[in-house]
């Protein structure tokens, strides 16, 4: 779900990376308030802790396991099992962290689309899915279909969520002409798919790490005040809640024009009707214009691109010739 | 699978050690390096994607930025490529739906289509070739007291170097297990759930494990939440030839954004 630079526009990475950074300020405070209401030696490790977990998330994501009956393999993502065992501030710092070593060392995901990536795979998991969804599922000494149901619902409605907003950047960004309820519908089919698998992985995971250490995942040893607790009619009703988020955005999609193609084709082909408005002005430039021109014009000519890319080969042989020597 | 995590532990061993950092490049402070990889971002995003020829002209930016680095611009180009076929799958229906001609070549139509598809493309190749050529002259550590000194809150950076510091260690110990996993495996290559949840659930209990004993062993050392300034204040000098180049580059960008040069010489 990484995205690039390349499909946004400076305004949306703009406003993005705002909210981003401040919700790592508010994250900041959050995890140092919480930290307080620890224990001495849990918040004496809560620190490494969450800098060796972002590490782990790292090594885990290489290692795959298959998916019966497709051939293809999958990985975790990490959010829901970050959440659940530092909470979900000090999660979504990690994951921040991580997302940003992923950009610099890797070049995952695109340097102004940072802010983006951190709303997108980092905040609708742990501070907008989590808090829903698992927390309210989960209660001390939860079973293990318990947990795993929290586990899969949590991790399809982080990623649902990431799907969608990844399509409303993309579509405010106005750089691809894809109209923007196919691209949803094409984004969020990928992502519940997607989620289902994450959020299967989460589970087992949470499994053993319940039998091992189940001190380790937040809210199952003592009834702590921030987690509420609620029995089995809540987890159908947290169902039907996450089915009818899913549901009504299809319907929504599904009932949108059938021939949305078609309709993005007149839209541009109306906005380009607008560009060239028919004055005898800008006829007698465009006349003017083809005659001194080898090309009919666009906004992009041949001559353009071919002029660019004399320049780039004649820049490339320049670094060359002075390019620096090492010194021994 | 081991391949990926072999990578990985390649990547991460060469981080500490950037290699362009004793070219000129190299030598710039980190803080003016990121914020002209800004101002070629903001620049190169802004430009109205049917504009591929002035698009291309952004392109020098990261041949000289590479060639200052003292890395070859070969290298670069064949990293940034990874991102062709994410971009492409996204840009590709506009090849369909802009079917205005934008010019002629021999008789054959050249679509509206087809160009903003190539300067998505291009878009995506140039700032991921940005951010490549940063990371190869600068190492982390540096980018990181660049970002403390540009008042990112400790907590954060601490995150960041905590997480680089122990990927190698935890990369190593994914590959020993996967190791010992091939070794009694009779040439499975994938795991299956079951067994991929107990190898992965080890990994994390033993993370954990670890993280407790280095959290112990840091309050022993007087660990605070906040590395020793120290360690940023070598890097924190700023000299006549960062704002220079900051000046430079930022200027020449915006000239390159502002006038069109490719459409107005040619």
């Amino acid at each position: 779900m990484h995205m690039s630079d390349a499909l946004l526009s400076p305004a949306v990475a703009a406003v993005t990376g705002a909210m981003a950074v401040a919700l790592v300020a508010v994250a900041i405070k959050q995890t140092e308030a919480e930290s307080h209401r620890r224990s001495l030696s849990r918040r004496r490790s809560q620190l490494p802790l969450m800098g060796v977990m972002g590490a782990f998330v790292f090594a885990a994501q290489m290692i795959n396991f298959a998916i019966p009956g497709t051939g293809s393999s999958g990985h975790i993502v990490g959010g829901v099992l970050l959440a659940a065992i530092l909470g979900p501030w000090a999660a979504f710092l990690t994951l921040t962290a991580v997302l940003i070593i992923q950009c610099l060392l890797f070049a995952d995901g695109g340097f102004l689309a940072l802010g983006c990536n951190i709303i997108n795979m980092a905040a609708m998991t742990t501070l907008v899915a989590y808090p829903m969804f698992f927390r309210f599922i989960m209660r001390p000494h939860a079973s293990t279909s318990r947990l795993a149901t929290a586990s899969i619902i949590t991790a399809i409605m982080g990623l649902f969520f990431g799907a969608v907003a990844v399509t409303i950047e993309t579509s405010l960004s106005g750089v691809t002409a894809l109209p923007m309820r196919q691209f949803l519908v094409y984004m969020v089919a990928i992502h519940l798919a997607v989620g289902l698998g994450e959020g299967i992985a989460t589970a087992v995971v949470l499994a053993v790490v319940r039998r091992e250490r189940p001190d380790m995942i937040e809210g199952f040893m003592s009834p702590d005040d921030k987690v509420q607790y609620h029995g089995v009619g809540r987890v159908i009703a947290i169902f039907a809640l996450a089915a009818l988020i899913v549901g009504a955005s299809f319907s929504w999609v599904a009932s949108s024009r059938p021939d949305g193609l078609e309709w993005s084709i007149e839209k541009v082909s109306d906005g380009e009707e607008l560009e060239n408005p028919d004055t005898p002005y800008h006829k007698a430039a465009e006349q003017m214009l083809s005659q001194t021109a080898l090309m009919p014009d666009y906004n992009t000519s041949l001559a353009g691109i071919l002029g660019s890319g004399a320049i780039i080969f004649s820049v490339l042989a320049l670094t060359y010739i002075f390019r620096p020597r090492h010194r021994e | 699978m081991s391949r990926r995590l072999l990578t990985a532990l390649h990547i991460i061993s060469r981080v500490g050690q950037a290699e362009g950092r004793h070219s000129p490049l190299g030598g710039i402070n980190p803080r003016a390096k990121i914020l002209v990889v800004i101002c070629f971002l903001v620049a190169m995003l802004s430009m109205p994607i049917e504009r591929l020829s002035e698009l291309m002209l952004f392109s020098i930016y990261p041949i000289i930025s590479a060639s200052m680095g003292g890395i070859g611009y070969g290298r670069v180009l064949r990293r940034s490529l990874i991102v062709v076929p994410f971009v492409a799958l996204i840009a590709l229906p506009n090849l369909f739906l802009q079917r205005e001609v934008a010019f002629q070549v021999g008789g054959v139509a050249v679509r509206v289509g087809l160009l903003t598809l190539l300067s998505i493309v291009l878009r995506g190749v140039l700032s991921l070739q940005a951010v490549i050529i940063l990371v190869a002259t600068t190492s982390l550590r540096s980018v990181c007291s660049a970002l403390r000194g540009m008042g990112v809150p400790a907590l954060l950076v601490t995150q960041i170097f905590f997480i680089s510091r122990y990927m190698g260690l935890l990369v190593e110990e994914a590959l020993a297990m996967q190791r010992a996993r091939a070794a009694r495996g009779f040439g499975r290559e994938r795991y299956p759930l079951k067994m991929w949840a107990r190898l992965i659930s080890q990994l994390l209990l033993r993370s954990a494990r670890r993280a407790e004993e280095i959290g112990r062993a840091m309050a022993a050392r007087q660990f605070r939440g906040d590395m020793p300034p120290s360690l940023h204040q070598s890097y924190e000098r700023w000299r006549g030839r960062d704002t220079l180049y900051l000046v430079a580059w930022c200027g020449t960008l915006l000239l390159l954004r502002v006038l069109h040069f490719a459409e107005r010489l040619f």
